[in-house]
C-alpha cells in the first residue's frame, strides 16, 4: 500500500530538474576566487567566446579571474527534457496564459491558456534561450552547493566593469556587520538592470505563477516591494530585473534550489528568485549590465555567426 | 492615430503584425476575410507550418491575385466567397477609400452605400458568399484561433451569426468604423459592447478619429490573467 502510494507521488513519476544540471569540472578553483568570496562562475554559452573574452578583459586587470561555466544552451534542449524541467499543471493552481514546447511543434513555442493537468507549461514567451539560462544558474548552484562554498559570485557574460569590482570583498565585510552574516542570501552588485547610462529598469511586486498566489494584494505586498536604503552603500531590495551580477551566500543557494526542485521553472530566473530571498542590492554601479548587449536569449542568435 | 488599449505595437508594426500572434499556439487554424494582403497571407503560412490559413476574398480580381501568390502553399486555402449570414450569392459593393492613407485604398463590403452618388463609391457586383459556421462544419475543421475580419462594416453582422466559432475564438482582429457612408454600418461602440458581451476584452485599438481603426480583442480569460 505504501509503495503503491509511492508510486503514484508526482516526484517519483516524474524526473527531478537537478537532473538536468550541467556538470561543472574545475581545473584551478584557486584561480577563480577573491577576498571573501569562494569561487566566482560566469555563465557563458560555447557558441559565444567573444563575450566571454570581453567580459575578461574587463575583470582581469583587476586580478578577478571568473570560472567559465558552459551555459546550458536551452536551444539545444529536447521536448523531453523541457517536459521535465517546467511546472506541471495541476488541480488548484491559478491556469495563466502560459508557453508549452509540444513534441509536435519541433521546437516552436506554443502559446495557450493553461487548461491541461499533467502537461508542463512556462510564462508567456518563455523562450528556450530563457529556460537554458535558468538551468545554468541552477547547474551553478548545485556545484557551489555541493562544494560546501559559502560565499560566490555568479555572473553572465554580458557585464560591464562600472568601477574597481575588488570593493566587493570589503562590502560584502560591510553588509555582514549591518545585517549579520547569516542574515542576506543575495548581493546585487549593482543598483538595478540599466537600460541606458543612469536609467534603470523599474520592477515592483512579482510575477504571477500558478502555484502562488496570484492575487494584487499578495504580488504587491511589502515583501516584494520593499526597496529601503539601509545605509549609504546598501538597499533592501525585492523586485528587480536582471541575474546579470550577483554575490549568494549558501543560505541563498540552499534556497534557491530548494525552490527550483519544489516549483520547477516558470518565469525566468531573475523574476523566479524574487520569492524566498532576502535581498540587497548596492546603491551605486559596481559590476552592471552592459547596455544593449548581444543576447541568444529569446533566439539563437549565434546561428547568424555561424551561418551569415 | 488614436490609441486605447492595453497592449501597444507601434504604428510601424501594425502593416503585418496583430498583437494577437502573441496567443497563438503552435498550429492555429487562423481565417482572413477582407483586407487583401497576400504578403501577410505567406508570412502566416511560414510561421505557423503547422497551422492552416483559410482566407475568404469575394472580389475576382483580388481572388485571382491571392491564388497566383498563395494557391502553391499547402497550409493556405483560398476561397472565393464573401463571408455571409447565409449561403448562396449576394451583392457586393467595391469602394475606393479616399479619407486617409492609414488604411487600404480600396475596400468591398456587402452593405450598400447611404449615397449611391457618392465618389467613394465604385460599382456593385455579385458574389458567392457562405455562412461560416457552416462552412467550417462541411470541412471539418474543429475550430478557429484567430478572425482576421475586415468586411467593410458587416462585422456585427456577421459575428452575431458565427455564436459558436466566437465561444471558441482565442482573438479577434477587426477594422473598425467610427462613421459611415453605409447602409445599417457597423459602428466601433456597438461592436466593442458585442465582443464584451461574448467574451471579448480589447486587447489595443489604433484608429482615426470619425474614421476607421484596428483592433484586437482577446478571450476575457487570457485579459484577466495577463492584465489583472
Amino acid at each position: 500500500m505504501v509503495f503503491f502510494f509511492l508510486c503514484c507521488s508526482e516526484s517519483f513519476l516524474f524526473a527531478s530538474i537537478s537532473d538536468h544540471f550541467k556538470k561543472v569540472e574545475v581545473d584551478f578553483p584557486h584561480i577563480h576566487k577573491m577576498k571573501n568570496i569562494d569561487f566566482i562562475y560566469m555563465i557563458n554559452l560555447d557558441q559565444r567566446p567573444e563575450k566571454f573574452a570581453s567580459c575578461q578583459k574587463q575583470l582581469n586587470p583587476y586580478g578577478i579571474y571568473p570560472f567559465r561555466f558552459s551555459a546550458v544552451n536551452g536551444w539545444e534542449l529536447t521536448p523531453e527534457i523541457l517536459e521535465e524541467v517546467g511546472l506541471r499543471f495541476v488541480p488548484g493552481m491559478t491556469p495563466l496564459m502560459a508557453t508549452t514546447y509540444p513534441k509536435e511543434a519541433k521546437g516552436k513555442p506554443s502559446y495557450e491558456f493553461m487548461e491541461e493537468y499533467g502537461k508542463t507549461y512556462f510564462c508567456h514567451h518563455m523562450s528556450r534561450g530563457s529556460i537554458g539560462c535558468s538551468l545554468s544558474h541552477f547547474s551553478v548552484l548545485q556545484d557551489a552547493f555541493d562544494r560546501g562554498y559559502r560565499t560566490i559570485w555568479v555572473m553572465e557574460d554580458d557585464i560591464e566593469v562600472v568601477q574597481d569590482p575588488r570593493i566587493l570583498s570589503e562590502l560584502i565585510d560591510r553588509l555582514d556587520a549591518l545585517v549579520g552574516e547569516e542574515n542576506w542570501d543575495v548581493l546585487f552588485t549593482d543598483q538595478n538592470y540599466r537600460i541606458q547610462v543612469g536609467k534603470y529598469a523599474p520592477a515592483l511586486g512579482v510575477a504571477k505563477r500558478p502555484d502562488m498566489d496570484c492575487s494584487y494584494a499578495a504580488r504587491f505586498c511589502e515583501k516584494y516591494t520593499i526597496q529601503q536604503d539601509i545605509s549609504v552603500d546598501f538597499k533592501r531590495i525585492s523586485a528587480r530585473f536582471g541575474n546579470h551580477s550577483m554575490i549568494l551566500r549558501r543560505s541563498g543557494i540552499e534556497k534557491l534550489l530548494a525552490f527550483a526542485q519544489k516549483h520547477k521553472i516558470f518565469l525566468s530566473s531573475d523574476l523566479d528568485n524574487y520569492f524566498t530571498v532576502n535581498r540587497y542590492g548596492v546603491r551605486y554601479d559596481i559590476v552592471s549590465n552592459m547596455i544593449n548587449a548581444i543576447t541568444d536569449n529569446a533566439a539563437p542568435i549565434y546561428e547568424q555567426k555561424e551561418h551569415p | 492615430m488614436r490609441f486605447e488599449g492595453v497592449w501597444k505595437p507601434s504604428l510601424r508594426e501594425t502593416d503585418d503584425f496583430n498583437p494577437s500572434y502573441l496567443f497563438l499556439p503552435y498550429n492555429p487554424t487562423i481565417v482572413i476575410a477582407g483586407g487583401y494582403a497576400p504578403g501577410k497571407i505567406r508570412k502566416l503560412a511560414d510561421n505557423y507550418p503547422q497551422g492552416s490559413v483559410y482566407v475568404f476574398e469575394p472580389e475576382p480580381e483580388k481572388f485571382s491575385g491571392l491564388l497566383k501568390e498563395a494557391a502553391q502553399i499547402p497550409n493556405v486555402s483560398i476561397c472565393n466567397a464573401a463571408l455571409n449570414t447565409h449561403k448562396g450569392c449576394c451583392s457586393l459593393y467595391l469602394y475606393q477609400n479616399l479619407r486617409n492613407l492609414f488604411f487600404a485604398s480600396e475596400e468591398s463590403s456587402l452593405l450598400e452605400p447611404l449615397d449611391l452618388s457618392s465618389p467613394s463609391f465604385r460599382k456593385k457586383i455579385q458574389t458567392p458568399c457562405v455562412r461560416l459556421e457552416d462552412w467550417i462544419l462541411e470541412r471539418g475543421v474543429p475550430r478557429i484561433d484567430l478572425l482576421e475580419l475586415d468586411l467593410g462594416g458587416f462585422e456585427l453582422a456577421f459575428l452575431k451569426n458565427i455564436p459558436n466559432v466566437l465561444k471558441g475564438a482565442i482573438a479577434i482582429h477587426i477594422k473598425t468604423h467610427l462613421s459611415s457612408e453605409k447602409k445599417d454600418s457597423t459602428q466601433y461602440a456597438e461592436l466593442k459592447d458585442y465582443l464584451k458581451g461574448s467574451g471579448f476584452e480589447l486587447l489595443s485599438h489604433w484608429y482615426l478619429e470619425e474614421a476607421q481603426g484596428e483592433a484586437t480583442f482577446i478571450q476575457r480569460r487570457i485579459y484577466d490573467a495577463m492584465f489583472l
